[in-house]
């Protein structure tokens, strides 16, 4: 009974395995080359992944979970700012506007009233700051 | 409880370090098939890091009717495939043969001895070897490298691709052919 050559091939590759690395069996000459090849093909180089992949994914997972944390950091951060930013501003405010009116009331004249402008203006920027999340925490 | 059950607990708690060492005991497998199916270093990294970012995203939704391994390979898999897909490059060739449409007689080929000591290969066999293996389809190199690399079973690379095994078994067979074809040449071997 004669065999088709992909029966034949199939059966080599299949001795192949069968045998393995084991160099005590001879077997014909075409199990022996495909027992080369799975050995060659173990030798095979592949490239791995980096050193700190695995630490750089578990970074960028956790910062993906908590994004209201991100986002309070950042409005925290701006809060302060604005307060500083007040405080230096009512701090001048004051500096400016008390001798004068002292100066001015005991001339007879009334408040500063643009300075008191100034200020109200002020709270009324803080007052409307934009509560949406940021743009760099909506995006990642 | 089994290892990857105590893996995955310890990933859905947010433990610190659970998922690095998630990725760590996986990143090998997903690197090679990745990198066998695209063929691309900067590629691969791209698309392995996406991979266990779904795996991540998904990973309360496994409900262990597979290996962690297994589940992860197949959104490699999938994740590569699309990859391939998007980029409009097959998956399989038509030609499985690459153009080696020589007729071969095979009692002349078994006549030609060429590995008296088949268990040694030479670094420039195996070079060769890597040549050949790149130049084989996405599809074949890859189930090639998860049998004889990663050492994965064929039921196993059928989970991994959903392919039938009798598919995958098709492949090995043809993709083993071609490689001991195109060797054979390398070695000086006359036909």
């Amino acid at each position: 009974m004669t065999h088709s050559r992909e029966e034949i091939e199939l059966a080599w590759q299949q001795a192949a395995e069968q045998q393995g690395a084991d160099s005590t069996i001879n077997g014909d000459p075409g199990t022996r080359s495909y027992r080369r090849l799975y050995a060659a093909l173990r030798q095979v180089e592949l490239p791995e992944a980096p050193e700190g992949f695995a630490i750089d994914l578990e970074r960028a997972v956790r910062l993906r979970a908590s994004p209201d944390k991100a986002e309070s950091m950042e409005q925290w951060g701006v809060r302060v700012g604005l307060v500083l930013l007040l405080v230096l501003l009512a701090a001048s405010i004051l500096a400016y506007a008390l001798p004068l009116w002292q100066l001015l009331t005991a001339q007879g004249h009334h408040l500063p009233w643009h300075a008191l402008l100034a200020s109200a203006v002020a709270l009324l920027a803080v007052a409307c700051h934009d509560r949406r999340p940021s743009r760099f925490v909506r995006r990642h | 409880m089994t290892d990857d059950r105590q893996l995955v607990s310890a990933v859905l708690a947010c433990e610190h370090g659970a998922f690095a060492r998630l990725v760590e005991r996986h990143q090998k497998l997903v690197w090679h098939l990745v990198f066998r199916m695209v063929a691309d270093a900067e590629d691969t990294r791209e698309l392995s890091q996406e991979v266990f970012l779904r795996v991540h995203q998904r990973l309360a939704q496994f409900r262990f009717d597979a290996a962690l391994g297994t589940w992860i390979g197949q959104i490699a898999f999938s994740v590569a495939a699309r990859h391939l897909r998007r980029k409009r490059l097959p998956l399989v060739s038509h030609d499985e043969f690459g153009g080696d449409q020589e007729s071969v007689n095979l009692f002349a080929r078994i006549a030609d001895d060429t590995d008296l000591e088949a268990e040694f290969c030479s670094a420039e066999e195996v070079k060769h070897l890597g040549q050949a293996l790149a130049a084989l389809p996405a599809l074949q190199r890859t189930l090639v490298t998860l049998y004889h690399v990663d050492e994965l079973g064929i039921p196993e690379i059928a989970r991994i691709t959903s392919l039938p095994q009798g598919t995958i078994k098709s492949h090995l067979f043809r993709a083993r052919k071609l490689l001991r074809d195109r060797l054979s040449p390398a070695l000086g071997v006359r036909p």
